[in-house]
């Protein structure tokens, strides 16, 4: 649930299937971008929309383009994004 | 099903230690200040090595916890060391040696907290400090809240010393900092 006080991001990712696919642990994944493990999780979880160097760094990482780790959620009716 | 702890800034073994740390700290400042407002019963002696032990003890965990750095810990520490500050002349019946130790002891303490949170701050990654930024906007507006009340119930209320008030915003940030941490790794 996202409400409140709760975070909600704006973007959808691929972060968990992108590095499953390279066999990289959260842990591993931070220390290449040099960030915390918890960032990454909070990243993967949805919980936190990166800032744009950290989106431009996870580009050059998977090398893929940003559109293709992360994508925009469908605003709804009452403003809210979808989850 | 476990809970997921919120940050790795803050272990859980680093609570543990920060719990023996904060509790060995009480109790050494208590055992040495009542022993030393009658040091001349017979049991004074056995009283002030019983606090010198708590406060050794109190010191080798925070030390712990700051090789670990996990600062948070120190910081919820400095909060509890705060609390005894009053190096006032009525706590130590006058003596100035016990009055400046006790202010040496607690700014150590709390200039080590500032030491690594500025430390830590420089080396933090963009959500931690969002988080931090969060914890600390908790903390001002409690204790402001906290302040308020008090000023309109200060007749009834003891009179508001201001270590109690830096007490309130460190241990206050800590809780705050635990509780968004948690909201950002559920």
């Amino acid at each position: 649930m996202a409400g409140g006080l709760d975070p909600v991001p704006a973007v959808k990712n691929r972060l968990p299937v992108l590095r499953a696919e390279r066999g990289w642990s959260q842990a591993e994944l931070a220390q290449r971008l040099g960030v915390s493990r918890q960032t990454i999780n909070a990243i993967e979880n949805g919980r936190y929309d990166p800032s744009l160097p950290l989106a431009f760094a996870l580009a050059r990482v998977f090398a893929r383009p940003i559109e293709g780790i992360f994508e925009p959620r469908e605003p709804q009716a009452d403003g809210q994004t979808t989850p | 099903m476990s809970t997921p702890w919120p940050s790795e800034r803050a272990s859980r073994k680093g609570l543990a230690e920060f719990l023996f740390a904060a509790v060995t700290l009480t109790a050494g400042v208590v055992v040495m200040r009542q022993t030393l407002l009658d040091y001349t019963s017979p049991d004074a002696m056995r009283g002030v090595l019983t606090g010198f032990v708590a406060l050794v003890a109190s010191g080798f965990a925070a030390f712990h916890i700051v090789r670990r750095r996990e600062y948070p810990w120190i910081l919820g520490l400095a909060a509890v060391g705060l609390l005894f500050y009053e190096p006032i002349p009525g706590a130590f019946g006058g003596s100035v040696f016990w009055r400046l130790t006790t202010a040496v002891r607690d700014l150590v303490l709390v200039g080590a907290a500032a030491y690594f949170l500025r430390r830590t701050m420089r080396s933090a990654d963009e959500l931690d400090r969002r988080i931090q930024l969060e914890a600390l906007s908790w903390s001002y507006s409690l204790v402001l809240v906290a302040l308020i009340v008090h000023a309109l119930a200060e007749d009834v209320l003891p009179p508001l010393r201001g270590p109690w008030v830096a007490s309130a915003l460190l241990g206050s940030w800590v809780v705050a900092w635990l509780a968004a941490s948690t909201r950002y790794q559920r």
